[in-house]
């Protein structure tokens, strides 16, 4: 008998799921710029997105088709917060900031990763 | 932002998807044993196994798809001279493989190639941590080969590789020696559970946890975080209804949702345990190939409609476990909206015994005739 699935369910905007999600925003500064990362396999579906880590072999979902949009136009963004803006436009604290959560949390998974010019994890 | 009014993330994979997030590929049903709890009854190759060219279009099919990784195994899936050919293909694709195997055939070279794979992972089979308890479920020689693999597969720098057990009255107390053995090989461990599928029909009863043992590995599934189940085991959560405390997993029955399994000969079934005409949804020789089977077959159309809590609608527990898994009560003769027949809670132990002698006849077998000696 065989392995059918290993997940890994990473929460994200509007979620109450839990494991995976960090809540310390230490980890994650949106105020740099983040890109998906390359060893992401992204496949979009009608809940968002599935992403698969080719290194670490984690399933993660993105659980909206906004989040999906965030993290495809976060190269375009000179930081993760004006990313949020351009995309999302959050109307107020709550929705910017849940926002940010998801990213951390995608940040945590390996789903995205820092642009800057050296790459490296600081 | 529009995230409100959308059903949760589980009841939405229980409609399906477009395509399967992974799913098992058994490559052939030839195997070098005969294991007493073969899910798919193997020993003998099908003549009407899929070409190599056929092997690589439905990997090119499945590529396309995006499924991002693909369960392979047999049979012994190493014994096809084109394992390598179609496994590369799919790496070369992006389709992750994890393959799983008896480990016969993983000899020095055998292991630095596989090594030498990106995308790869291996699961070796290993259904007793000692030779006896191992052997006694797979056969003489089985376990010295299971450990030579995994040797081979040290000395080669292969990583992180799996130990895969499937979880019997006769080994589930040594998983704390099996955890130390895969510490020391550097080694993953996979758990999963036993189902009553194809010869496993006959050895389900000898070979069963008992209830005080399914509360054992329950225990300590949830204090070894770091072991893989496959998510196989989540009937047992109705043991956690009081406390709250759940497996880790989507705990849900994902059998033509996410899931399904795609034979050697091509056919599509719903799992890779319920391989049975019933549940077959269609072959992947069919017009329109693998996707059509997945996104039109009347069977897993009618599988992502919403479950009927049925027999165990009155019972508490329901939302925990979701009755639990459809193949082990299928092979037992339970209506497929009754109890698991593992129920910790023991509601299905009138139904095991009402289907007694009235279980579903198998409708494949590709066991080897045995040899019976004749005294004279």
């Amino acid at each position: 008998m065989r392995c059918v699935l290993n997940l890994a369910v990473v929460p994200s905007v509007n979620s109450t799921a839990s494991g995976g999600c960090s809540d310390d925003p230490s980890r994650f500064d949106s105020t740099k710029p983040w890109k998906r990362s390359a060893k992401i396999g992204l496949r979009p579906e009608p809940f968002g997105a599935l992403a698969y880590h080719f290194d670490t072999r984690r399933l993660v979902f993105l659980k909206s088709t906004a989040l999906v949009d965030l993290v495809e136009a976060l190269v375009e963004h000179g930081s993760a917060d004006s990313a949020i803006e351009a995309i999302i436009q959050p109307a107020d604290q709550r929705t910017r900031r849940s926002h940010q959560l998801a990213l951390a949390s995608l940040a945590e998974a390996g789903v995205i990763e820092l642009a800057s010019p050296t790459g490296v994890f600081t | 932002m529009t995230t409100t009014n959308v059903p949760p993330l589980v009841e939405q994979l229980k409609g399906g998807l477009d395509a399967p997030i992974c799913l098992t590929w058994e490559l052939t049903y030839a195997c070098n044993l005969a294991c007493v709890h073969c899910l798919s009854s193997s020993g003998r190759r099908d003549p009407k196994e899929l070409s190599t060219a056929e092997a690589i279009s439905v990997v090119d099919q499945l590529a396309d798809l995006s499924v991002f990784y693909i369960n392979v195994g047999g049979g012994e899936p190493m014994i096809r001279k084109d394992f390598f050919e179609i496994i590369d293909h799919a790496t070369s694709r992006n389709v992750g493989v994890k393959f799983s195997t008896n480990g016969y055939y993983i000899d020095k070279p055998a292991a630095e190639r596989l090594a030498a794979t990106d995308l790869l992972d291996i699961q070796i089979s290993l259904d007793g941590f000692d030779e006896s308890t191992n052997d006694a479920v797979r056969g003489p020689g089985s376990w010295k080969a299971a450990r030579a693999a995994m040797d081979n597969l040290a000395a080669s720098n292969f990583g992180e590789f799996k130990i895969s057990i499937v979880a019997t009255r006769h080994n589930v107390d040594q998983l704390d020696d099996y955890k130390r053995m895969a510490d020391e090989y550097g080694a993953q461990l996979r758990v999963t559970r036993l189902r009553p599928s194809g010869r496993g029909v006959d050895s389900y009863q000898d070979l069963r946890l008992t209830n005080p043992q399914q509360q054992q590995i329950f225990r300590w599934i949830l204090d070894h975080p770091d072991v893989l189940t496959g998510d196989s085991f989540f009937h047992l959560n109705a043991l956690g209804s009081s406390t709250g405390e759940s497996l880790p997993g989507l705990n849900l029955c994902g059998a033509g949702r996410i899931v399904c399994l795609i034979d050697p000969i091509g056919d599509v079934y719903a799992c890779p345990f319920v391989i049975h005409d019933q549940f077959k949804a269609g072959n992947v020789r069919d017009d329109g190939g693998f996707a059509h089977v997945w996104r039109e077959s009347e069977l897993f159309t009618s599988l992502r409609e919403p479950d009927s809590a049925g027999a165990c609608a009155s019972c508490g527990s329901y939302d925990e476990c979701g009755g639990g898994c459809m193949a082990a009560k299928f092979f037992t003769g339970i209506p497929l909206d009754g109890p698991d027949p593992d129920c910790v809670l023991g509601h299905a132990d009138e139904a095991v015994a009402a289907a007694s002698g009235n279980v579903p006849a198998p409708s494949q077998d590709h066991s080897r005739p045995v040899r019976i000696t004749v005294k004279q």
